[in-house]
């Protein structure tokens, strides 16, 4: 990195002005200090991957707008992989416990984190949801993060995998409209996929979409309500836990 | 609107530097802004002119530098911006990019009264 303006490119590449100056006969100093202004939030996501990491558990940070079905997934989810696999949830809500008491329902540890007016959880938050876990007891953690297609792509919470959820009913454009959203994912899943009947929703066409902003992604359509796709969701899971250890 | 936060996060970077260089007020704070950072600059500086009260940095003015998504191709070598977030080398169509720069943001510099 260049070590005077923060940038990848080496610093024969471009110039950076004086630093010295006064301002109007007072001393001023101007001093560099070119540190990421999220540090403190980068440094405890990675000590929050550790620590998923030494317990062998695959943690997934579970992104999408209000509604697109990211409770209903991991209830399907949970359903499924009962007694195979063994599961953990940090919810996190603006208001209200109704989230963790559905996951609850499913004999599964759950924690709510409400977040007030924040519009996100960040790595801090999800610290204390860790440690309201029983870790050695669990082998994937999900965070649900607050609905919301903007704000918790600027956080690394400490997962491995970042999943976004895009619902059919959202319409097949969004990823161009919040493509720093899509562009964070490892992989998308494109959600109530039994509405398609219904719904003017070219799934050809927001592939297309979702890989113009992040050529790289996994992308799985399914339904939660139907079980369609569910089973290759649930063989990446497998996989993807089977690679933590 | 996580800008309040990140202002926040901002200012106390701000408070730690002064500290540690014996400062006394913040004249100019430079901060570099990535595209793919996710923070709106407009909205930054509405939330660092709000939360700057009371603090150390109470009479400063806060510089954003936008930075564009910087990409190196792996295919061809190209360097350059990537334009409306399309994540394909404009020389060769590769999808294979490094991205150099653009996805955080850095606080560059504070100018200070010593």
């Amino acid at each position: 990195m260049c070590r005077e303006c923060g940038c990848s490119l080496p610093q024969k590449k471009h110039h950076h002005g004086e630093k010295n100056s006064s301002i109007s006969g007072r001393k001023t100093v101007e001093v560099e200090v070119l540190a990421k202004v999220l540090d403190a939030n980068d440094k405890q996501a990675n000590s929050n991957r550790e620590h998923f990491q030494e317990h062998g558990i695959l943690a997934l940070n579970l992104m999408s707008s209000p509604g697109a079905g990211k409770t209903t997934l991991l209830e399907r989810t949970i359903e499924t992989l009962k007694g195979s696999i063994r599961i953990g949830v940090i919810e996190g809500d603006l208001e209200t416990d109704r989230d963790s008491q559905r996951i609850r329902a499913k004999d599964v540890p759950a924690y709510q984190i409400t977040t007030g007016q924040a519009c996100h959880l960040d790595a801090f938050m999800v610290h204390k949801g860790i440690h309201q876990l029983p870790l050695e007891e669990l082998d994937i953690v999900f965070i649900e993060n607050v609905g919301n297609l903007v704000c918790p792509a600027s956080y690394d919470v400490g997962a491995h995998t970042n999943v976004v959820l895009l619902s059919i009913p959202e319409g097949e454009d969004k990823p161009l409209k919040y493509p720093i959203m899509f562009h964070s994912a490892d992989i998308v899943l494109i959600t109530k996929v039994d509405l398609l009947p219904y719904i003017d929703f070219d799934i050809e066409d927001a592939k297309r979409n979702i890989k113009k902003v992040n050529p790289k992604v996994d992308i799985i359509p399914l339904s939660a309500k139907t079980g369609e796709g569910m089973d290759r969701w649930i063989r990446y899971l497998t996989l993807k836990r089977e690679l933590v250890e | 609107m996580h800008e309040f936060s990140v202002a926040n996060s901002l200012l106390r970077l701000i408070e730690e530097n002064v500290r540690q260089n014996h400062g006394k007020s913040v004249i100019k704070v430079v901060v570099k802004v990535g595209v793919l950072s996710g923070i709106e600059p407009h909205l930054l500086k509405v939330a660092f002119d709000h939360l700057k009260e009371r603090s150390v940095a109470d009479k400063s003015e806060l510089i954003i530098e936008v930075q564009q998504v910087l990409i190196r191709c792996r295919e061809c070598g190209y360097t350059g911006e990537v334009e409306d977030y399309q994540f394909v080398c404009k020389e060769c169509g590769s999808h294979q990019l490094d991205i150099l720069d653009g996805k955080d943001m850095v606080l560059k510099s504070i100018q200070m009264e010593a």
